[in-house]
């Protein structure tokens, strides 16, 4: 096995992780689309060819445009320098202002700042740019990457363990552990992993990060559920060069790090699935009711950029505040035509005409029951909001004579409210959730009294989605430990290449090319008082739903979990070496 | 004459031969007895004639048999559930004494005045005809003293006019003597006494002893003997309240005539000449004690005993159910609260009056209180003011339940297998096309169990509830319950627009207080004529029940109902919830307003509206109007004697359940359900979403 004594591939990445962000992003979207086009079958394997050797002339073309900038730099008189430095020397500088500095620094959050002196880091916190002098950058490139890049194989955690979040970092414990023993088949707890609290500062994150990173020397980290939590944690180890496992719906956070990876499931997706959804439905014209407390802007926004993809049009957008009933009304009114200005003459026909009935029969006459007809201006309407408030919605389309009209929902409509008492008016709706059949969930984090494939009780289900998450992040991280690399930034390829178990993701790898996992989404349809989950479809009418991996392929030449052995080793083998040179 | 003559001596019988020849003065006397005799032989062959013609001379005993068969009509009395007497109906005023029950003196009271001679004549009094007669020929044909006996006085008021004639003198003396041969003295006094007119009304001694003296003819001391005694010449003019004199005087008269007569002494005539007279005014009890349950009671006998056209007169005892303790709470639970009704009655729209002003409508109110358990009716109050209004609401008056209507929506729910914890989605509706019940605004978009809904009377869920059930399905069960008026096949029924009458609501709500089974309301528990035969016997309970609902739908309704009290609209009478339950009603417009509840023993049905329908403004509703006139009823009721809980049947559980969202909860409300059909959940989502405003909400983070 020799994976990472290539000169050139370690060159290489340290080269392109310590030049910009952009550079480096700019090539793995090549790489990523290379992939890509593998992975779609509309290339051909010549073209696909083409296309690899095209990347690689790229990449070699714009590496070349960024030495020549350093040249010109070097030729500039203003500072001094006559001879330009070479390309070890410049890493090691590098190394030196992203590594050693932010270690120090990092290093004063220990509980003993004398700690780092006493460890093996001692040997790093004393390097200067002159260890980086011509003759010297060579092994001190090597120490810094000897030492930074040992890990412990194990996995660390940090979570906010108190106070109001403490629930939920709780239920993503349960699929942590429930991971391993799932993994180690034991019932040991926590064995790997090194759980850190995270709860109240920014101090205390990177508190929980020194101990990690210099005393525990994870192999891989998993924290990030709160934005702040994840700002504050992902520059720290995009440094280190640590993979990192985000669990933070936000994919902003992952964007400046090559070594952040988001667990999660994506709102994008489920927009998607909408979409792709009411396509199948035939629906041309959509209205989405936008709840204004602003906590579907993400998903209304992914639905208007993927719905422009689409024939279907955005009749209506219409805001509405939750459990204001004028304002619920006002949308209904609004898509459903009623309009008492515009279409006052046909008001005042019926008017007329209900009071000479009236008149007729002589019964007295109500101006009340002189309602307009609705004249739906949308085929179907979406409400990323929650069951109770479409029940509402339904109550007041039904109070202004829409009987029958398609509605479609996000994962909050998830509740056994929304079916029971039963309304007729919901059927041929349908939701998208990112959980599909609760029983099918892994035994582990599935509760005993749940009975139901759809139904979580009301506590349980956000207990559920997180123990379902951490299950997931513990299971992908114990796997790419499984792989045993002596290096830890080695398990960014590891993960990279990671396939789906039990085709749990949407794509045969765990993450797609902008390192978000491919997490699946689920669509219910409601029917006679009950849901049906429909299988996942491939339908994309244009879209390009699927979410392929950055590989171009991928040999996977032996995996042996041997579940047997008292040790509770794993004994794996990592990807083909070729396979990997992506970068 | 010599022709004659000759003729006569050569008749064979008067002429012998050889006798003497008879004198002519001899011939002449014999010719006057002759012509007298056959005078009289004519005379009397005329007035045998005329007599017979008259028929005198063949009186019998079946010319006499509207005497002999007299019955005294007698005033038909209603007595309470106690037998004591509410009521009586007639058009006579009359009251039968018994000759035995004739004090004494009132009887030689009447005889000296009348007829001194009673005892002793044949029918006639020869004596008194003479002077009568003598009397006539003075007077030349006018007749002006009478010479009627007792006897002729009876025969005159029930067989003759009258007019003054010999033909009908003639007629009377014989008749009066053909009458002494088949009745008794006493008897023919008996009939006299209690059938002929006093005045004021009433007929007989009985009847004017109440009328003139406002007590029983038993308690009628001599000096009022006299009084009544001498009413039978000419009423009228003898009342003692329109002619006090002239009853005094004819008082003196009578007293004199029992002094002649040897009865009493002349002093003590003149010491009872001296007695103060009493006279009380005669207050008929007709109006006064439960005018409107009397009224009721009439009209309910009449359909009872069918062969009388009318029950006026016919001497009938009709024992009521009428509780006087019940009756007398439910007219001062009116009564007490007539602010709260005049004061809505500010709330209306003003009429114009005749004056060209303008007044305030009269508001009314009536309760209706029965026995839960077998039905009878304790009370009736028809309305505020009998003398003002004699309309019976709570039989006649076809009235809208509005909420009240409820119990019955939601009992057929229960039946149909929905629970008090079931929730539902609290919006406006618009059923049949264009019907939109009212609710409040702030009710909607929230949710509740149909418990909560019910007690807080919300409209909207009840007819979703009606869509699911079905209205022609809700409308059979209120039949079953006992509505008896049309009921509209619309959704506008679940919330009580179908007119009812009190008294159905209250057979309904009866119903649901003994355990599902209806009984048959009844008023009356028997009657009897006056001997105390029975004409009408109430049905055994068993015949007048039929079980029409499960007793554990009827305890669940009936536990919804407590809720009503404990937290809903009928909350202001809270404190009764311990032992009552009930529902308010309001229509639309607050043109009724009601409150309808009962305890284990006892159903009462209030109503508070106008008679021509007007709506009143601002904040009236049932509970404003409706429930302090019931809350008052039931706290007398209470007050005296404190009601047993509901009996709670097999199969039957509570819980705890939270009102809004229908799960088990701590904080919640007792709810009560059918072991079958009990609620398991303890977290509700819509509890949690309230509660956590969370729900799976992971992308805001």
């Amino acid at each position: 096995m020799k994976l990472f004594d290539s000169k050139i591939f370690s060159c290489t990445f340290i080269f392109i992780g310590t030049f910009s962000c952009l550079s480096c992003f700019a090539l793995t979207d090549q790489n990523a689309e290379i992939s890509n086009n593998i992975d779609n079958p509309i290339y051909s394997p010549k073209q696909v060819s083409k296309k690899i050797k095209k990347a690689n002339r790229n990449k070699s073309e714009k590496i070349s445009r960024e030495h020549k900038k350093t040249l010109e730099k070097r030729r500039n008189p203003k500072l001094g320098i006559t001879q330009p430095p070479k390309l070890d020397q410049k890493i090691c500088n590098i190394l030196i202002r992203k590594i050693v500095n932010p270690l120090k620094k990092l290093a004063t959050y220990l509980p003993d700042p004398t700690y780092v002196s006493k460890s093996e880091f001692a040997k790093i916190v004393i390097l200067t740019n002159t260890d980086c002098d011509k003759h010297k950058s060579k092994s001190t490139i090597n120490l810094i990457s000897q030492i930074t890049n040992k890990h412990t194989e194990k996995i660390g955690v940090i979570l906010p363990l108190k106070e109001d979040q403490r629930k939920i970092s709780l239920s993503i414990l349960t699929g942590l552990k429930a991971a391993e023993n799932n993994i180690y088949n034991s019932s040991n707890n926590f064995t790997k992993y090194i759980i850190k609290d995270s709860t109240g500062s920014k101090h205390a994150i990177l508190k929980s990060l020194a101990e990690l990173i210099l005393i525990d020397q994870v192999a891989i980290i998993i924290g990030g559920l709160n934005h702040s939590e994840g700002r504050a944690l992902i520059p720290i180890t995009n440094n280190f060069m640590i993979p990192t496992l985000v669990l933070n719906s936000s994919t902003e956070l992952i964007t400046n790090s090559n070594y952040a990876f988001q667990v999660f499931p994506l709102l994008e997706l489920e927009a998607k699935k909408i979409i792709t959804s009411l396509a199948q439905k035939n629906v041309k014209k959509v209205s989405i009711f936008r709840p204004s407390n602003g906590k579907s802007d993400t998903l209304i926004n992914a639905l208007e950029d993927n719905i422009q993809k689409t024939n279907i049009q955005i009749t209506h957008n219409i805001s509405y505040e939750s459990g204001d009933f004028d304002s619920m009304e006002r949308a209904v009114k609004i898509i459903s035509g009623i309009d008492y200005v515009k279409r006052r003459n046909e008001y005042d026909e019926a008017f007329q005409k209900a009071k000479q009935e009236a008149l007729d029969a002589n019964q007295p006459f109500n101006a009340k029951t002189v309602i307009l007809d609705p004249q739906m201006l949308a085929d179907a309407v979406i409400i990323p909001d929650h069951f109770k408030n479409v029940r509402h919605f339904v109550n007041i389309f039904k109070y202004h004579r829409v009987n029958n009209f398609m509605l479609a929902g996000t994962h909050e409509w998830r509740s056994k409210a929304l079916i029971e008492p039963w309304d007729d008016f919901l059927q041929g709706s349908f939701f998208v959730d990112f959980i599909g059949n609760y029983l099918q969930l892994p035994k582990e984090i599935v509760y005993k009294e749940l009975k139901s494939p759809y139904f979580a009780p009301a506590n349980k289900v956000g207990e559920l989605d997180f123990a379902l998450i951490g299950y997931q992040v513990g299971d992908i991280a114990l796997r790419s430990l499984a792989y045993k690399t002596e290096r830890r930034k080695d398990y960014i390829r590891v993960l990279t290449n990671l396939k789906s178990q039990n085709n749990f993701y949407t794509n045969e790898y765990v993450f797609n090319k902008h390192r978000s996992s491919n997490w699946p989404t689920y669509k219910f349809e409601i029917n006679h008082g009950s849901l049906f989950l429909l299988k996942s479809s491939k339908t994309t009418i244009g879209l390009n739903l699927s979410a392929p991996s950055p590989r171009q392929t991928e040999i996977k030449k032996e995996t042996t979990i041997n579940k047997n052995d008292n040790n509770q080793t794993i004994k794996k083998s990592l990807p083909n070496k070729r396979a990997l040179r992506w970068n | 004459m010599l022709s004659e003559g000759k003729k006569i001596t050569e008749n064979p019988f008067l002429q012998k031969e050889g006798m003497i020849k008879p004198s002519l003065t001899r011939r002449i006397i014999l010719g006057v007895f002759l012509a007298a005799f056959l005078s009289i032989l004519g005379i009397s062959s005329a007035i045998y004639l005329w007599l017979d013609e008259l028929g005198v001379l063949k009186t019998n005993k079946q010319d006499l048999s509207i005497i002999l068969d007299w019955k005294s009509p007698d005033n038909s009395l209603v007595f309470d559930k106690n037998g004591n007497k509410i009521g009586e109906f007639f058009s006579n005023y009359h009251i039968f004494v018994p000759f035995e029950k004739i004090p004494p003196s009132l009887i030689n009271s009447i005889i000296a005045i009348e007829d001194k001679n009673f005892w002793y004549h044949n029918g006639i009094d020869i004596k008194a005809i003479t002077r009568a007669g003598l009397a006539f020929i003075k007077n030349q044909g006018i007749i002006t003293q009478g010479a009627s006996t007792i006897t002729q006085q009876v025969v005159r008021h029930f067989l003759l006019s009258n007019e003054k004639s010999i033909t009908r003198k003639i007629k009377e003396i014989s008749l009066a003597i053909a009458l002494e041969k088949y009745m008794s003295k006493k008897r023919i006094l008996e009939i006299y006494t209690n059938a002929l007119y006093l005045g004021h009304g009433s007929y007989g001694v009985g009847s004017a002893a109440w009328r003139y003296f406002g007590k029983p003819i038993e308690k009628i001391e001599e000096h009022e003997s006299a009084i009544l005694a001498g009413l039978f010449q000419l009423p009228s003019h003898y009342d003692p309240h329109k002619n006090p004199e002239g009853a005094k005087e004819r008082q003196k008269l009578v007293l004199k005539s029992l002094v002649r007569n040897g009865k009493i002494s002349l002093k003590k005539a003149k010491q009872l000449a001296k007695r103060e007279l009493k006279y009380k005014k005669y207050e008929s009890i007709y109006g006064k004690k439960s005018p409107y349950f009397i009224d009721y009671i009439k009209e309910q006998a009449t359909k009872l005993i069918k062969n009388l056209n009318s029950i006026k007169n016919h001497g009938l005892r009709i024992y009521t159910t009428l509780d006087p303790i019940m009756q007398n709470y439910a007219e001062n639970a009116i009564m007490q609260n007539a602010h709260i009704l005049k004061k809505a009655e500010n709330k209306t729209v003003p009429k114009r009056n005749t004056s060209g002003g303008w007044n305030n409508r009269r508001i009314e109110a009536a309760i209706i209180v029965t026995s839960s358990k077998n039905g009878n009716i304790l009370a009736m109050v028809g309305g505020r003011d009998y003398e003002k209004s004699k309309f019976n609401r709570t039989t006649d008056a076809l009235r809208s339940p509005g909420s009240s209507f409820k119990p019955i929506v939601y009992s057929y729910a229960l039946e149909r297998g929905k629970k008090w914890s079931d929730v539902v989605y609290v919006s406006p509706v618009t059923v049949d096309g264009n019907y939109r019940p009212r609710n409040p605004k702030n009710e909607y978009l929230t949710e509740s169990t149909l418990q909560r809904a019910f007690y807080k009377s919300m409209n909207a869920p009840t007819i979703s509830i009606s869509e699911q059930l079905g209205v022609s399905n809700i409308i059979e069960h209120a039949k079953r319950l006992g509505i008896t008026s049309p009921i509209k096949n619309e959704y506008g029924t679940a919330l009580g627009s179908s007119e009812v009458t009190m008294i159905e609501m209250a057979k309904v709500y009866s119903t649901f207080a003994n355990s599902g089974v209806r009984v048959g309301q009844s008023a009356i528990s028997k009657i009897t004529d006056r001997e105390g035969n029975i004409l009408y016997q109430q049905p055994p309970l068993e015949e007048r029940s039929e079980k029409v609902m499960s007793p554990q739908i009827s305890y669940l309704i009936t536990q919804g109902m407590r809720s009503v009290l404990q937290y809903g609209t009928g909350y202001h009478a809270a404190s009764l919830s311990k032992w009552a339950v009930g529902k308010t009603g309001t229509s639309n417009e607050s043109k009724d307003n009601w409150f309808c509840g009962y305890t284990s023993d006892i159903t009462a049905i209030v109503w508070v509206g106008t008679d021509d329908y007007t709506g009143l403004a601002g904040n009236m509703r049932g509970s404003v109007l409706a429930l302090p006139i019931w809350e008052k009823f039931m706290h007398s009721v209470i007050d005296t004697k404190e009601p047993k809980d509901f009996a709670e049947p097999s199969g039957i559980v509570s819980e705890i359940i939270n009102p809004k969202y229908g799960n088990k909860s701590k904080d919640g409300i007792k709810m009560w359900f059918t072991e079958h059909n009990v609620p398991k959940n303890k977290l509700s989502p819509l509890e949690y979403l309230q509660t956590s405003e969370n729900y799976r909400n992971i992308f805001s983070r």
